[in-house]
């Protein structure tokens, strides 16, 4: 278990340095140990010791934070007009923000939807 | 004429019947250009792709088809002026130029939902805006249209909005300082042509804004990333995603609630009561809309700029004549009530802007031409200047000779109110300041008008001291 904290540290220590070098030792280095993303999965599903728990808590905090730090990366920039790096970035940090507001707004529309509908049939 | 003269005079003609718009030089994609006075779009192979799609997509056919975008069609490709062009096309000529600085609240509100109602359908379409400049839109046929054909690229998934930062500088920060802090600061669009910097509109932005969501993500949030990550490259970084369709969707879905949540109530300023207490009876007033619509129906004009036009109750009169109004007025609360009546009423003939004619728009932009002065886009063939003498001599120190040289400069016809000093509304300029305009009298005004236009018709307006004129240009009786 501390192997793949390990790991998890090192990724999240590469995303967040944006350091692409790293990030392919890192990976090497988890083909070597044999942590795949199979015996992975294959270990977080087996019953877990408190100690484990603890620790798969805090794992589990940081790769959150290491994909959020990762989101901050885009690939594609290009136009003839300069977008800026921030206005990229605060558009992928937002991102999930906006898309779950435009979900809550459908979902809202849908749901006020049906309960007239079920209103309506309910007074006929 | 020897070869040198003939290399000369053959040079003079080309620059003459070929001539790149000032304003179009920044995309690569292609340019405008005039040949022979007739605007054409020459359309570069690398924007080939694109221009494609624009138009199999359907997305050509929805925007015109609304209303959104300037319509064009195919024009010659020999017409084309570099060997990069893929295509030529001549789009629809807007009837008069303007630009965001004189635009008022409401003006600036409606070009940034209609640039982002663009945007959605772009978006449906599998296309996206590759810029969001103000100066994409213009007002035509009184209402707000995308200029640019070039403007639209295919989208790539989940790619971010390149144009996001330029929509906030362009659109949602002026309009948020006008709203929120003062209305006179959507000046600062003239002073900042590639928008009113973020940090800027951050900075001068008040606390509360912290408190809506939307004010602080794409204003107080963006300033800050802005500067934090400054020009720093994160080009070719290691992740495929970064942002999907969705988020796009919920971003411009922001900005329109950000957007469209902002109001401004023109009221309070001198002007925008104006009507009620300017001093008219009833009679006079009619009397003096009966003298303005004779002279006016004697020209038959096509175009009038009616400078000083309050709410526009002249313009209206000349719009109803079959004349193309632009509407001028210095006051940011008229303009804005004669925009919501133009709006109401649906009125395709009048184009309400807000220019102070003591400081009137100057060229500006790249070597002061890429955005033209207010002068070089005249002259009109009748300008109305109604009740406006007094302002520009007494209010504002400006010598009658001055203004009768600038006059005749943006003017063929002139159809003019002279206020005496005994008038009211005179009176009003003088009550807290010495009088030193000995030189504003009648038979001086006639003297340094007279020099620069020939008088076709005095009327005394009935129950005032007020006398309209209708002057013409020495060029204009020479082109007659």
């Amino acid at each position: 278990m501390a192997s793949e904290m390990v790991l998890v540290w090192w990724h999240a220590l590469c995303l967040v340095q944006r350091k692409r070098t790293f990030l392919f030792l890192g990976f090497l280095r988890s083909l070597t140990s044999g942590a795949t993303s199979a015996n992975l999965a294959e270990r977080w599903a087996a019953p877990v010791e408190q100690g484990e728990f603890n620790a798969l808590r805090v794992g589990g905090r940081l790769l959150a934070v290491a994909l959020l730090v990762s989101l901050i990366a885009p690939r594609r920039a290009f136009a003839y007009i300069d977008p800026l790096s921030g206005s990229i970035v605060l558009q992928v940090l937002a991102a999930a923000i906006l898309a779950a507001s435009l979900t809550l707004r459908k979902l809202r529309t849908w749901m006020g939807r049906t309960v007239r509908e079920l209103f309506s049939r309910f007074r006929q | 004429m020897d070869g040198k003269d003939r290399a000369r005079a053959l040079f003079a003609l080309q620059a003459v019947s070929f001539r790149p718009a000032e304003a179009s030089f920044r995309d690569p994609s292609g340019f405008l250009f005039f040949r022979d006075g007739v605007l054409y779009r020459q359309i570069n192979w690398s924007y080939r792709r694109h221009h494609e799609r624009l138009l199999e997509s359907g997305l050509y056919d929805a925007l015109v088809g609304d209303g959104l975008l300037i319509s064009h069609r195919d024009a010659a490709a020999d017409l084309a002026l570099t060997a990069e062009a893929y295509r030529v096309i001549r789009p629809e000529p807007v009837g008069f130029v303007s630009y965001p600085y004189e635009w008022c609240f409401s003006q600036l509100r409606d070009a940034a939902l209609t640039t982002l109602r663009i945007q959605r359908q772009a978006l449906a379409h599998g296309m996206i805006l590759k810029d969001a400049s103000a100066y994409n839109i213009q007002y035509d046929e009184g209402r707000p249209v995308h200029i640019d054909t070039l403007s639209f690229e295919e989208y790539q998934k989940d790619t971010p909005w390149v144009a996001y930062r330029q929509f906030c500088e362009h659109f949602l920060g002026p309009l948020l300082l006008m709203s929120q802090v003062d209305i006179h600061l959507g000046r600062l669009l003239a002073t900042y042509l590639d928008g009113v910097p973020l940090a800027l509109a951050s900075r001068l932005l008040p606390r509360r804004t912290w408190l809506r969501f939307s004010r602080l993500l794409h204003i107080h949030l963006h300033a800050w990333l802005v500067k934090r990550y400054g020009r720093r490259s994160i080009r070719g970084s290691h992740l495929d995603r970064s942002v999907s369709r969705r988020s796009l969707d919920g971003l411009v879905g922001s900005l329109e609630t950000a957007v469209d949540g902002l109001d401004w109530r023109p009221t309070g300023t001198h002007w925008a009561d104006y009507p009620s207490e300017h001093g008219y009876s009833d009679e006079a007033l009619a009397e003096k809309k009966r003298l303005t619509e004779r002279m006016l129906g004697r020209i038959e004009p096509k175009v009038v700029w009616d400078l000083g036009s309050n709410v526009g109750v002249y313009s209206r009169l000349a719009a109803s004549m079959g004349a193309k109004v632009i509407a001028i007025d210095s006051d940011p609360a008229a303009t804005e009530l004669n925009y919501r009546e133009v709006k109401r009423r649906d009125e395709r003939s009048i184009l309400p802007l807000l220019v102070d004619l003591r400081n009137p728009s100057p060229g500006l932009g790249w070597a002061g031409r890429e955005r033209s002065s207010l002068e070089s886009r005249g002259p009109a063939q009748v300008v109305l200047a109604l009740a406006l003498v007094h302002h520009l001599a007494i209010g504002g120190n400006v010598p009658l000779p001055r203004i009768a040289d600038w006059l005749a400069r943006v003017a063929r016809h002139l159809i003019i109110e002279f206020v005496p000093k005994a008038d009211p509304q005179t009176q009003r300029l003088l009550t807290s300041r010495q009088d030193v305009f000995a030189k504003y009298t009648q038979p001086e005004f006639e003297r340094e008008f007279e020099r620069r236009f020939r008088v076709v018709a005095t009327e005394p307006i009935t129950g005032t001291q007020r006398t309209l004129y209708w002057m013409t240009t020495r060029e204009c009786e020479r082109d007659a």
